[in-house]
């Protein structure tokens, strides 16, 4: 399998836009024939990603890569931080704003799901610089 | 079960990708509002019924691999949820019932 790689911007709030991201990188991965579970599997959390630079962030990227047997997405946003990781990762906390719940966010698994979706998961974040996960798949 | 016989059988307006319906096969039903529970716990090919309205919800749907939105209780649809869904291919049905009523109406036969 020929490497891809590709590079996007995520603007803060932008939630005309939300999942353009991830539908472009699920196109990527169709075109190249991964298996349906992996699709799904990257698809989700992707797409969770995205949303947490849109919903939390002061925006940022996203990075995909593909090769023969590894998917890697790296998500790098502008701040503001995590103050407690711990408490990010924590199934059912959030601190989405009432307009965002509104849309339907904001059910505190975000983080989580990704995290399950994945073989790999790192997150590191500075209060007041940026938050980078960066996630793999096995292919 | 296709989406066409779904919609026959509990009368459902069509609001989106009319054109999808015969050929679209559901093969199971979900039931939610929030978006990362829906994401995180939906199967693929299912139908999904909910309030919830805006354009991210037709990505949530692409992303799981949904092939049918119902929205229930006649909840106003986002003209653009509309567009996006037309443009993704999923169709989008709406009913007055709600959630339950319709759940309990579908018959997958397993």
């Amino acid at each position: 399998m020929i490497a891809i790689q590709r590079k996007y911007s995520i603007e803060r709030r932008d939630f005309q836009s939300a999942g353009q991201v991830s539908s472009s990188i699920k196109k990527i991965m169709k075109q190249v024939g991964v298996n349906p579970e992996v699709i799904r599997r990257v698809s989700v959390a992707s797409y969770e990603t995205e949303m947490n630079i849109i919903i939390h962030s002061n925006g940022g990227t996203m990075e995909f890569s593909i090769g023969s047997d590894y998917i890697k997405i790296i998500a790098l946003d502008r701040g503001p931080g995590i103050d407690d990781i711990d408490l990010a990762m924590k199934e059912g906390y959030s601190t989405a704003t009432k307009d965002v719940r509104e849309l339907g966010f904001g059910a505190g698994m975000g983080l989580p799901n990704i995290k399950r979706c994945a073989d790999d998961f790192d997150i590191q974040s500075e209060v007041g610089k940026c938050t980078r996960i960066t996630i793999g798949f096995n292919l | 079960m296709t989406v066409k016989e779904l919609q026959q059988q509990l009368d459902l307006e069509i609001l989106a990708a009319e054109k999808e319906i015969e050929a679209t096969v559901i093969n199971d039903v979900y039931i939610g509002d929030m978006l990362s529970w829906v994401i995180g716990n939906a199967e693929a090919e299912s139908v999904w019924i909910t309030i919830q309205t805006n354009v991210n919800v037709v990505a949530v749907a692409v992303m799981v691999g949904i092939n049918c939105i119902i929205i229930a209780e006649n909840a106003h649809v986002d003209p653009d949820t509309l567009l996006k869904a037309e443009e993704e291919k999923i169709p989008v049905l709406r009913s007055e019932l709600t959630a339950y009523q319709i759940a309990k109406r579908i018959d997958l036969g397993n």
